[in-house]
């Protein structure tokens, strides 16, 4: 009786053993496959970025133009990406244009270069279809500029803007969305 | 038998670990605390003066920018609102001893309005943390009150200084 319990106690404990084995090597095998498609694949990073506008317009019956700069801050904040993680933050500065016409739809285009505290730079290229100052959904294009950190980190960009006056102040608050590859 | 597995198992265990230290890592140094109930993140224009005597500066200066929701569980907000706000800030700092304080007005679209008085011993321009007061004045926002942690730190643009602070509040039941 008492062998046979022995017998069982080994057969419970072997297994769990067995049991404990699997499950650990098929979450280190699922944990290292997404680090795989990170390291090498497509990497997801949200930005907030908020800055002041100053901006010109000249005006005439047929079109008007509008240019500005906007000057601000912008801080990575969900990321999947190793190299652009989550607080990162970059100073801001980007020039926008924009022109409308009576006769046909508006576009309005802005670079944008972002710094971090040691220079390292990024351009982000925006375009949508709207009038500056207007809020909107656009497409953008987000480029590692060569010989710093984020050199070769390229990819595609959603963003929404949202404008806002503040007291005398125009401020807008951009939260984009990229799709990251690196070359 | 025993022993292949107990090392099968160890190596397991250090891989998972090594996961999970750079997950962390990965996700840095301003995720959201799962104790508060909304983060707001404010970038916003500084603009200040001092003058500075031998044994006594002060300063004062405005910051006028934009907040963001980051994340709520209050119904208040939702992730992604944007609030203007301002704040008026002044430091003084005597025989090496400085004291800041600040007050911002956050509001909303809709001008539904709440305060947060801030108070650390720095100077204005210096990076760092500390403690607020949330303070519900208008709209949605009357009769809430609240405690905030804070991190404020400040970056030079071409010729612009900007801050941006990211407050953790709590607001009381």
């Amino acid at each position: 009786m008492t062998s046979g319990l022995n017998r069982l106690e080994k057969i419970v404990k072997r297994s769990i053993s067995l049991l404990l084995t699997t499950v650990c090597f098929s979450s280190v095998v699922h944990l290292q496959a997404a680090d795989d498609h990170h390291s090498t694949g497509t990497n997801r990073v949200t930005l907030h970025a908020t800055g002041l506008v100053v901006s010109s317009k000249v005006a005439s019956d047929q079109a008007t133009l509008s240019i500005a700069t906007v000057e601000g801050l912008a801080e990575v904040h969900e990321t999947t990406h190793p190299v652009l993680v989550s607080g990162l933050q970059f100073s801001v500065i980007c020039t926008l244009t924009s022109i409308k016409r009576s006769d046909r739809s508006s576009g309005l285009e802005t670079l944008c270069s972002l710094k971090d505290k040691f220079s390292n730079e990024i351009v982000v290229e925006l375009q949508r279809e709207a009038t500056m100052g207007s809020d909107g959904h656009g497409f953008s294009k987000f480029y590692g500029v060569s010989g710093g950190k984020y050199a070769g980190i390229n990819g595609s960009c959603e963003f929404d803007a949202q404008y806002m006056k503040n007291e005398d102040d125009l401020f807008v608050g951009v939260v984009m969305t990229c799709n990251l590859e690196d070359a | 038998m025993r022993l292949i597995q107990a090392g099968l198992l160890i190596i397991c265990l250090s891989g998972l670990s090594r996961h999970a230290l750079s997950a962390d890592a990965t996700h840095g140094a301003h995720s959201d605390s799962e104790d508060s109930d909304f983060t707001v993140m404010l970038i916003g224009h500084f603009d200040f003066n001092t003058v500075q005597l031998p044994n006594l500066a002060f300063s004062t200066g405005t910051i006028k920018g934009l907040s963001t929701v980051h994340a709520s569980k209050i119904t208040e907000f939702s992730k992604g609102d944007l609030l203007t706000t301002k704040c008026t800030v002044s430091s003084r700092e005597e025989d090496g001893k400085p004291a800041l304080m600040a007050l911002c007005s956050n509001k909303t679209k809709y001008k539904d309005e709440y305060a947060i008085d801030c108070g650390r011993l720095t100077n204005i321009g210096d990076d760092g943390q500390g403690r607020a007061e949330f303070i519900g004045i208008s709209g949605k926002f009357a009769e809430k009150k609240g405690i905030c942690n804070y991190d404020a730190k400040y970056t030079q643009t071409s010729d612009k200084v900007f801050i941006r602070v990211h407050f953790d509040c709590k607001v009381d039941s």
